[in-house]
């Protein structure tokens, strides 16, 4: 399971999509996939133009939305972690500085 | 292109030659794209060169391109019968023109429909649409271009504007 505190994420090279009215419908280039994001899912998206930490995603989410905080994370580790799965996103773990 | 009609085209001279050449355009279209991501994919199949001086004339390529479309359409819908025709058609197309140095260029456009979404590939030849019809991109946003930009000749730019009002029958 994806842990928000400790990675950051961004979209993969491979993919192109583009944005109607607030939806966005993504196309996979090496599989061939489409994918459709619906406006929570887009502003996501959005989001991932660049390397972006999962606790400023839930940040973002949790603003945007005015939901609680645990149903924001919730929502969002699910949605990360599709991503992830169809190959549409990067994850990076944070570098662990010892003293 | 209705069986009878394609039986009797086939009789004549050049035309089954072109046929086959739509047969193996569609097994090597998609034969790489099972293989490959569709970047990597029309970059192997364009083999893109500079026209030369030999190379077949635009007009003569433009010509079978339109043949070669109306065979893949046969295929496509009443050997194959799939429902989705456009994305092997495409590549099959682009392939035979880029092979006779036609600098044709890939296309992929998406729309919403209703809750789920429709998506269409064509070519086109300096800016132009090529052997396809404005009607059929209504609503469609381009999603994916292949190569990113073009430039064309001057002697093919003529060429363009003639083949971007060709309207093929299906």
């Amino acid at each position: 399971m994806i842990d928000l505190t400790c990675s950051s994420f961004a979209r993969a090279t491979n993919v192109t999509w583009r944005t109607f009215d607030g939806n966005s419908i993504l196309l996979h280039l090496e599989s061939g996939v489409y994918y459709t994001l619906n406006p929570a899912g887009t502003l996501i998206w959005e989001l991932l133009d660049r390397r972006i930490a999962g606790q400023d995603l839930l940040t973002v989410l949790r603003d945007r939305y005015s939901v609680e905080e645990e149903e924001a994370r919730r929502d969002l580790v699910d949605l990360l972690e599709e991503f992830a799965r169809e190959g549409l996103i990067s994850i990076h773990e944070h570098e662990i500085k010892y003293r | 292109m209705n069986t009878k009609s394609s039986i009797v085209e086939l009789t004549q001279p050049g035309c089954i030659g072109l046929f086959l050449q739509a047969c193996s355009g569609l097994v090597t279209a998609a034969i790489t794209l099972r293989r490959q991501a569709l970047p990597i994919a029309l970059a192997g199949l364009c083999r893109e060169r500079s026209r030369r001086a030999t190379d077949v004339p635009p007009a003569e390529t433009i010509e079978k391109a339109t043949r070669l479309q109306r065979y893949l359409n046969f295929l496509l819908t009443e050997v194959v019968r799939t429902t989705r025709p456009c994305l092997p058609r495409t590549l099959a197309l682009f392939a035979y023109c880029r092979q006779r140095g036609l600098p044709v260029r890939f296309h992929i456009g998406v729309r919403p429909d209703g809750g789920s979404m429709v998506s269409h590939s064509w070519l086109s030849l300096g800016g132009n649409l090529f052997l396809e019809k404005p009607t059929a991109l209504l609503g469609l946003e381009v999603v994916y271009c292949y190569p990113e930009s073009i430039e064309l000749s001057p002697d093919l730019e003529g060429f363009a504007k003639e083949a971007g009002t060709v309207v093929p029958t299906a």
